[in-house]
């Protein structure tokens, strides 16, 4: 299997042998990986400004448990992929864990191999989205910066409309429609009509779950 | 005496045992007839008729019939022309009998061993009805026959109507219990202690009755039927009041008081009988809601008890599977560094370290919750047998009497003291009990008896025996062969003789399964404390 690359766990365990274990068995995956006795523990360590790329959590613990973690971490708005592990498997439980956006659900006795593909898995899906983010952020930037007509001869462009057709919308001459497309296709750093026709569905997309 | 057995008899033996008793009833309360007829005070044989149509059924209304007709031509000597006699059997059957096929009727609902209030109500009713009738009809051909003047006719029909009402008071509702009940009332010093105060009660009354005339003694009477009927339901007062009545008789008899008027003392004997029923059928009808509750506090108490089972089931689980999870995590550690020669690593050595203590965790939890359960050690110290079967019993007295089913005791005297844990070996024997019960319950048309037995068997130990007349075990079950964990019963959890077997060997003794051929014997075997 694949190794990564120093990935940082943070391990939530109220059983002292569970967490031994459990972190001993996840640094020789190469992991780096620390332990909390309890969930309060690594909200703590969050908000001195540590950073992890996932989380691996027991659900029944005294206090705070892992469902109670999870939420306090969406409410933080921490995006960091999260992990229960459980030893009495509730289906009932998992399916409102994962609904609620818990990335995986793990059973003890743990299988490492899986609990390894899980955390790896996380991160992967967990970076991949944050990638995409930033992609998206860039394109509405890039969107937010054309002019008024740079910005109405896009829209009509990615519509499938001609020069021509959009010279009359706009009551300009042809021209000086082509004029703003290839203004508008460099500054949306599209080569093709498609390239800027994927961009507008993007955008759209994003507007419409807004 | 179970009335099944008197249902099976043929017709013909029937009356005739009917007609004998009849007679006999009708001769012994022949006492101060009134008039050259003889009309007596109390007639119990009407009481007898009632009691034999409403057990046996319509179908021995005949009988009814001819024992009267016998009987008045027997007993009383022909005080009056065979056609009035005749006649006046036939005017007593008639209304009596159509009372009693009314009280049969399956609208009415009238349930015979007198259960409810309601029940009572309606046999009373039935009875004050039918009485006036019978008793205004019989007054009127003993006046048109001209054997009665005009000026006795409201004495006679008052006599005759109150002798009819208490002889059916007191005798029916008595026989009713006395075959519905088993036993009717339990022989305990308390019950002989209130018979007999209220018979010397009745006597000393009477006496003071005859010489005196102070009538108003007789509501002394009334304080032994209450307190009766408080302690001891319907069934108790029915035994005194046939008690009370036959203590009057005979009073009657001994003290034969010239100007005594036993009509005074009748009527009020009607009243002290009619509260004393309603009083006791209205304390039974409570004991009854009682039970039935108690009932459904020990269901309820068994939901709850499997659910926190279901509950402590998942906390023993999530305690064993913590270590375990956590050992199996090392040991796979372990089995890795193996595989990569690190043998001389010292982390290697204190993973599998590691895993042994996990898996040490592990089997301390379960020594615990052997503690828990209580199996492993629990708290002998000398007990009595008598008490620990004294207990268990107060706990199924209410289902056995609900199934009718009776308890009897065979306890070898002088037993010495159990060395045992006074809970486990009620659980036992609670458990065997309603085991019993359940296969008296299977059996249906058995007796339903139940003998609990404590002798000494092998030197040093004592034998606790439940006894049934129940449906017995499988032939696999018996002996000593060790049985399954699975029941025979459809409802049984299966696990209850195991654990009965589990607690009688951690006592130091053993549990045995025996057929007797009428029904089983599952007995457990105790050691005794050292004196």
């Amino acid at each position: 299997m694949i190794v990564p690359e120093r990935i940082s766990v943070a391990l939530v365990d109220d059983d002292e042998a569970i967490l031994d274990s459990v972190q001993l068995l996840l640094r020789r995956r190469g992991f780096a990986v620390r332990g909390f006795r309890t969930a309060k523990a690594l909200l703590g360590a969050f908000d001195a400004g540590d950073e992890f790329d996932c989380i691996v959590t027991d659900v029944r613990m005294p206090g705070m448990s892992g469902q109670a973690l999870q939420q306090a971490l969406v409410r933080q708005s921490r995006l960091v992929p999260l992990i229960m592990i459980t030893g009495h498997g509730d289906i009932d439980m998992a399916v409102r864990a994962m609904k609620s956006g818990v990335f995986d659900f793990v059973e003890k006795p743990i299988d490492d191999r899986r609990l390894a593909t899980s955390i790896t898995e996380a991160v992967r899906r967990s970076k991949d989205k944050i990638a995409e983010q930033q992609e998206l952020a860039n394109l509405r930037a890039r969107y937010a910066g054309l002019s008024e007509r740079q910005r109405q001869v896009m829209d009509l462009a990615v519509q499938g409309l001609s020069n021509k057709e959009i010279a009359a919308r706009l009551d300009v001459s042809p021209r000086t429609v082509e004029h703003y497309r290839e203004s508008a296709m460099h500054r949306m750093q599209a080569d093709r009509l498609a390239d800027l026709v994927y961009m507008a569905v993007k955008l759209k997309g994003e507007r419409r779950d807004l | 005496m179970r009335a099944s057995r008197l249902r099976t008899l043929p017709l013909l033996p029937l009356g005739a045992l009917y007609t004998c008793a009849h007679m006999l009833l009708d001769w012994l309360s022949y006492v101060h007839p009134f008039g050259s007829f003889g009309l007596t005070p109390w007639n119990p044989s009407t009481g007898l008729g009632f009691l034999m149509v409403l057990l046996l059924g319509k179908r021995t209304l005949p009988v009814f019939f001819v024992a009267l007709i016998i009987s008045n031509l027997l007993i009383r000597g022909m005080p009056v022309p065979m056609w009035v006699a005749l006649a006046e059997s036939l005017l007593v059957g008639t209304g009596y009998g159509t009372a009693l096929i009314a009280l049969l009727h399956p609208s009415v609902r009238f349930d015979t061993s007198l259960s409810s209030v309601r029940d009572l109500f309606v046999f009373l009713l039935v009875l004050v009805l039918s009485s006036v009738v019978v008793a205004s009809a019989y007054v009127f051909l003993l006046f048109i026959a001209d054997l009665l003047p005009a000026q006795d006719v409201p004495t006679a029909l008052l006599r005759y109507w109150v002798g009819d009402m208490i002889g059916v008071t007191v005798v029916t509702p008595f026989g009713l219990l006395a075959f519905s009940r088993e036993p009717l009332i339990r022989l305990e010093w308390e019950s002989v202690f209130q018979i007999a105060s209220t018979l010397a009660l009745t006597i000393w009354v009477a006496a003071v009755f005859a010489r005196h005339h102070q009538l108003q003694l007789f509501y002394l009477l009334f304080l032994p039927v209450t307190w009766i009927a408080v302690r001891s339901g319907v069934e108790g007062v029915s035994v005194a009041l046939m008690s009370i009545q036959l203590g009057l008789v005979l009073a009657l008899v001994v003290f034969p008081g010239g100007t005594i008027d036993v009509l005074d003392f009748q009527a009020r004997m009607l009243v002290l009988a009619i509260t004393g029923l309603v009083a006791g059928v209205l304390v039974s009808e409570r004991r009854a809601a009682e039970a039935r509750l108690r009932m459904n506090q020990a269901a309820l108490a068994q939901v709850s008890r499997l659910g926190s089972m279901g509950e402590l089931a998942a906390a023993i689980a999530h305690e064993i599977n913590q270590p375990l999870s956590a050992a199996s995590t090392y040991t796979g550690l372990v089995a890795e560094s193996l595989e990569a020669e690190r043998l001389r690593d010292p982390g290697t050595r204190d993973l599998a370290l590691k895993a042994v203590s996990q898996i040490r965790r592990a089997a301390d939890v379960v020594r615990r919750l052997r503690t828990l359960v209580r199996l492993g050690r629990s708290e002998r110290v000398p007990t009595s047998a008598t008490t620990i079967i004294g207990e268990t019993i107060d706990l199924v007295r209410a289902d056995l009497e609900r199934e009718k089913i009776v308890v009897k005791f065979d306890l070898e005297p002088d037993l010495p003291f159990l060395m045992a844990d006074r809970l486990q070996i009620e659980q036992v024997l609670l458990n065997l009990i309603r085991n019993a019960a359940e296969a008296i319950v299977a059996a249906e048309d058995r007796r339903r008896e139940i003998i609990i037995q404590a002798n000494r068997s092998n030197p040093g130990l004592v034998e606790l025996s439940v006894i049934d007349t129940g449906t017995g075990f499988a032939s696999s079950f018996a002996g000593d062969v060790p049985f399954p964990l699975s029941s025979t019963k459809p409802e049984g959890l299966g696990i209850g003789l195991s654990l009965c077997r589990s607690i009688a060997e951690a006592h130091g003794g053993a549990l045995t399964i025996r057929n007797t051929g009428s029904g089983a014997r599952v007995s457990i075997s105790l050691p005794v404390a050292e004196a």
